[in-house]
């Protein structure tokens, strides 16, 4: 009954997710408040990732569901705070959307409360490459920097630095002032 | 004849440098040089706490591109040991961090996703927040708290600064002072009786939609912590990763 219940609710978000609009509105973060006055050192903070805002009149209103169903749960980013998919290097690492949507729910909202994704709430739905880019792999580029931390990832210590090892790619996890971000590198010897 | 005494004596009442002309407010007004008292006398309060803990309930704001703001919720703890111990916890729907400092290490970790990242460093809590700052691009809310009466620590040139009012929060009674500067104004309430901010609003005027940072501040001035708070033991479960050094010269 449960798994029943389990795969009418999966079946009802992706198809709810095949009839979104392929129009998208996106906006990107512009500005945020200040939450001190003075700031004890020279720089800037590293601002939170700057995201998307994903606006639709279709969004689903499911209770207890996230509003907005992900397709694609990675961003490639080239600079940290620079949500930018640059055309000709976009690294899709992962998968269709079956795959990508299931890890999106267990990943996304789980036990009453969000994953922490760093500031990753809002996606972008409006980037064509990551929808259409369907399933598959492509080339990780190395140093590459995503923002949230990618699906179906093993983890293994290497000379005490942490790895993630998703999907044929490897990962280093790093703190980035206080932001995660996930670097893809060399598999680790 | 009742209608326009009321609206005279509110005119009457209302702040003094409100409504005037785009004239710069005299550095000899009464009500600046009293606002800046105020701040002085804050100042010098904050310097004298050793130990203490502050929880802080704060919304804050984003502005998209087409000016939409949209507020989030965050909860900040300090528990402070000074000259050198600090603790400090953000959190918020999207991101949970604790910051360790106990004069010999900084770890920062993210206990939702069990990463946490450990660098040495030593020297006071606030050049903690300058070397966090300038070499890894991390800062904490309210910074101010361990900032303002530092020396050696430029004070903001205000270009205004008046009294408000009186404001009463929850049992204590203060007085709410305005303050503007380049790219700020905020705002903060006063305790009448022990000086402490119980209430900071922080305004980014560098943006047209003004996103702002409202924070209550609740104080306890007698923690008693159990254990070494200041230290992080990471349980099986955490993972190291490396703090990354912040290189962009101006990071966004």
């Amino acid at each position: 009954m449960k798994r029943k219940f389990l795969t009418i609710l999966l079946a009802g978000l992706v198809s709810t997710s095949l009839a979104m609009p392929t129009e998208t509105f996106a906006a990107s973060n512009r500005g945020q408040a200040k939450q001190s006055v003075n700031r004890a050192g020279a720089k800037k903070p590293q601002n939170p990732p700057r995201r998307n805002v994903y606006q639709t009149n279709n969004r689903p209103n499911n209770a207890g569901n996230r509003p907005n169903n992900r397709p694609n749960n990675n961003r490639p980013n080239n600079r940290p705070g620079n949500n930018k998919v640059v055309a000709g290097n976009t690294v899709v690492v992962n998968h269709g959307v079956d795959r990508n949507y299931h890890g999106s729910y267990y990943n996304d909202y789980h036990h009453g409360h969000w994953d922490d994704h760093d500031d990753d709430f809002f996606d972008t739905l409006g980037t064509a490459v990551a929808v259409t880019a369907g399933v598959g792999l492509t080339a990780a580029v190395i140093g590459e920097i995503f923002e949230d931390e990618p699906d179906d990832c093993q983890q293994s210590v290497h000379y005490g630095q942490t790895y993630l090892y998703c999907n044929g790619v490897w990962y280093q996890p790093t703190m980035a002032g206080t932001n995660m971000q996930y670097v893809v590198v060399e598999a680790p010897r | 004849m009742k209608r326009t005494l009321i609206a005279a004596l509110l005119m009457a009442s209302a702040a003094p440098a409100m409504g005037q002309s785009s004239q710069p407010q005299a550095q000899d007004d009464p009500a600046r040089v009293e606002a800046v008292t105020a701040l002085d006398e804050l100042s010098a309060r904050l310097r004298t706490l050793d130990q203490f803990e502050v929880n802080v309930n704060a919304t804050t704001e984003e502005v998209f591109t087409n000016g939409e703001k949209l507020q989030f919720l965050n909860q900040v703890r300090y528990v402070v040991d000074r000259p050198d111990k600090l603790y400090v916890s953000v959190r918020s729907d999207r991101k949970y961090r604790r910051i360790y400092y106990n004069g010999s290490n900084l770890t920062v970790t993210a206990p939702t996703t069990a990463y946490y990242a450990t660098v040495p460093m030593t020297g006071s809590i606030h050049d903690l927040l300058v070397k966090a700052n300038d070499q890894f691009g991390i800062d904490v809310p309210l910074e101010d708290l361990f900032l303002w009466g530092i020396d050696g620590v430029p004070k903001p040139v205000l270009t205004e600064a008046f009294l408000v009012g009186f404001a009463q929060i929850g049992d204590y009674a203060t007085d709410q002072y305005f303050y503007r500067t380049a790219g700020v104004d905020w705002q903060i309430w006063i305790g009448r009786d022990d000086k402490l901010p119980y209430r900071m609003v922080i305004t980014n005027t560098d943006d047209p939609a003004q996103p702002t940072y409202s924070a209550s501040l609740t104080w306890n001035l007698a923690p008693n912590e159990s254990g070494d708070p200041f230290t992080f033991t990471p349980s099986s479960d955490y993972k190291l990763v490396p703090l990354r050094p912040d290189q962009l010269a101006s990071a966004n």
